[in-house]
């Protein structure tokens, strides 16, 4: 039970029992069941927030004024700083294992500061010899050394600096090469840490933020090892599949910070739909005739759009069917696929996508009215909005058309809304 | 063994490891430097925009270029081999540059740029010069008066790699340059 919750029943039960709603018997009983109030988590994050940046602070520091008088120092009494800085760092961390392992603030702080201190060892070093910094190398060689304290230390500060490294290594890579391949090994290796931390607690604040970085580096190491054919499918299934996961294994929550998946998901889904729906998509879409089958992405494509149905049934079981038309992209891409082998023009597809667009803002905006939720009624009308306004200022299309498609769909808006107007009337009568 | 033994274990593993990485470098570096065959380097302005790092003078090689050899075709960014030869000065020049490691004689590694006129120019391994953060900028400026007329590099060559030792201007260094302003 959370602590709030508690608290809150811990300070009801005497005024119960004076007022003899529960006797002083039960009461007695339901404060044994649930136990004395956990101590606050407060202080022990205020005691790891403020030993981190102490040690953060501290480092830096020592390294400044190092740098202050570096090149009067010979080259020995720069090799003996740098790996002393290693040395010391590393001292301090084995310590806090043997002696101090069960106290989370220490194994943060000091596998903080080793892990800066690894990294400003080689750094130090290669500044001493003058080397031409391959940045790229440098940091590969820096998260490979310091992820294994994530495991021995468990400790979650390294696991975001780790997740972060990766998706700073992976920015200069090109795609196309061998190299590209290895961001999967990069980001595997942090998984089952991430794993581990979702099981216990995943909306603690620390595993909040590893599940932020983890999706975004995930994108990023999919958007660099996946070529552009047949993006289109290939996206909007993974963007359902991680608002679906979102939903699915997130969204025991109600702070809209702690739903990453479903964040990322939804958004980047809907970027793309609004994306796909403007201009004759025509001339967006590769059209390179059939592969031979068995190709890579045919075999992504069916693959991320299989797992995307499959978590959607998974959601439908759960009760949660409501949320699938938001993630129903890769469907309707899929649609377009074939009216783009049917007419190749692009504007079958393109209608579809407004039609699709134009039908999930009115499921929301009804979503919003039904429950009473204000939230989920100006995010409907907002998306509504959005399609008018690209429409209206969309210039690939004649006056004369847009002029037609609007006044047909605001003359079916005004239908609808006379007819809910009568029904209602009839009701209340 | 307790799982805490086994945790401390491999925590000094993994320490040995992260101590190897730094330590090895210095131990290849610092062998270079002792035991490297000495160059001396004439050195060309570089662009200017380029140039201003803050932390490092960047350094531009007159003979940063070598005849292709014969029959070898080079892509750009290619790594290649230049064989070194000292000329009548004293300055070092490549004098070829090959696909192939050279069997006798040193050599650098370096990535090749672009061929002209059967010269292939390359992008040398050594190319920069760290400084004081404050004393950088000041340097850069002292760097490209003199670059194309007496500023020098020292560089020490072994095995393909190459460590500065030290940036001339005349016969000063860079850092009583500085000094002496």
């Amino acid at each position: 039970m959370n602590r709030k919750a508690l608290a809150w029943l811990y300070e009801q039960l005497p005024d119960l029992v004076t007022k003899g709603v529960v006797p002083a018997e039960t009461a007695e009983r339901i404060r044994a069941f649930y136990g004395p109030l956990p101590e606050g988590m407060g202080r022990r994050i205020l005691f790891i927030v403020f030993g981190l940046t102490g040690t953060l602070l501290v480092g830096l520091g020592i390294v400044m004024i190092l740098g202050h008088n570096w090149d009067q120092l010979s080259r020995l009494t720069r090799l003996l700083i740098s790996l002393g800085l290693l040395a010391t760092a590393q001292v301090a961390a084995g310590l806090v294992l043997w002696r101090r392992a069960d106290s989370e603030a220490w194994r943060e702080g000091t596998a903080v500061f080793l892990t800066l201190a690894v990294g400003t060892s080689i750094a130090l070093v290669g500044q001493t010899y003058h080397l031409v910094d391959d940045f790229k190398n440098f940091l590969l060689i820096w998260m490979l050394l310091s992820v294994p304290l994530v495991y021995l230390m468990d400790v979650k500060g390294v696991a975001g600096m780790y997740l972060a490294g990766v998706m700073v290594w992976l920015v200069p890579v090109q795609p196309g090469g061998m190299t590209k391949q290895a961001a999967w090994v990069l980001l595997a290796l942090i998984l089952p840490y991430c794993w581990r931390l979702f099981k216990t607690n995943r909306y603690a604040n620390a595993a909040v933020i590893l599940a932020w970085l983890l999706v975004l580096s995930f994108y990023a190491c999919f958007s660099l090892t996946w070529d552009k054919h047949l993006w289109e499918i290939l996206y909007a299934s993974l963007f359902s599949a991680t608002f679906f996961t979102g939903l699915l294994w997130f969204g025991d929550t109600d702070k809209a910070w702690q739903k990453p998946f479903q964040a990322v998901g939804l958004l980047g889904g809907l970027g793309m739909a609004y994306y796909l729906s403007s201009g004759p998509w025509g001339g967006r879409v590769y059209h390179y005739g059939l592969y031979p089958l068995g190709r890579g992405e045919y075999l992504m494509g069916f693959g991320l759009f299989a797992l995307a149905a499959g978590l959607a049934v998974l959601l439908a079981r759960r009760g949660l069917a409501r949320f699938v038309p938001l993630g129903a992209l890769p469907a309707v891409v899929a649609v377009g696929y074939l009216l783009q082998d049917a007419n190749n023009s692009g504007l079958l597809i393109t209608i579809l996508m407004n039609i699709y667009l134009l039908g999930i803002s009115v499921l929301v905006i009804l979503q919003g009215v039904r429950e009473v939720r204000l939230g989920v009624l100006n995010s409907g009308m907002l998306m509504l909005v959005a399609l008018i306004l690209f429409r209206f200022f969309d210039y690939s299309y004649s006056f004369i058309a847009r002029g037609i498609a609007f006044t047909l769909i605001g003359l079916a808006f005004l239908a609808v809304n006379m007819m809910m107007a009568r029904r209602k009337n009839g009701v209340m009568e | 063994m307790t799982k805490n033994k086994i945790v401390l274990l491999l925590f000094t593993i993994v320490a040995a490891i992260q101590l190897s990485v730094p330590l090895n470098m210095v131990w290849q570096w610092e062998d270079i430097r002792q035991t490297g065959q000495q160059y001396q380097w004439l050195t060309t302005p570089v662009d200017p925009y380029d140039a201003l790092r803050g932390r490092y003078v960047d350094l531009g090689f007159k003979a940063a270029q070598g005849p292709l050899a014969s029959g070898e075709k080079l892509s750009n960014g290619q790594t290649v081999y230049a064989t070194l030869g000292v000329d009548a000065n004293g300055y070092a020049y490549i004098s070829t540059v090959s696909a192939n490691k050279p069997e006798t004689g040193d050599y650098v590694k370096a990535r090749a740029l672009y061929l002209s006129g059967g010269m292939m120019h390359v992008v040398l391994p050594f190319n920069r010069y760290y400084m004081r953060e404050d004393l950088a900028p000041a340097a850069e400026i002292a760097y490209r008066k003199s670059a194309g007329k007496d500023g020098r590099v020292i560089v020490r060559i072994k095995n393909g790699m190459g460590v500065v030792e030290q940036l001339y201007i005349g016969e000063k260094t860079i850092e009583e340059r500085i000094n002496s302003y």
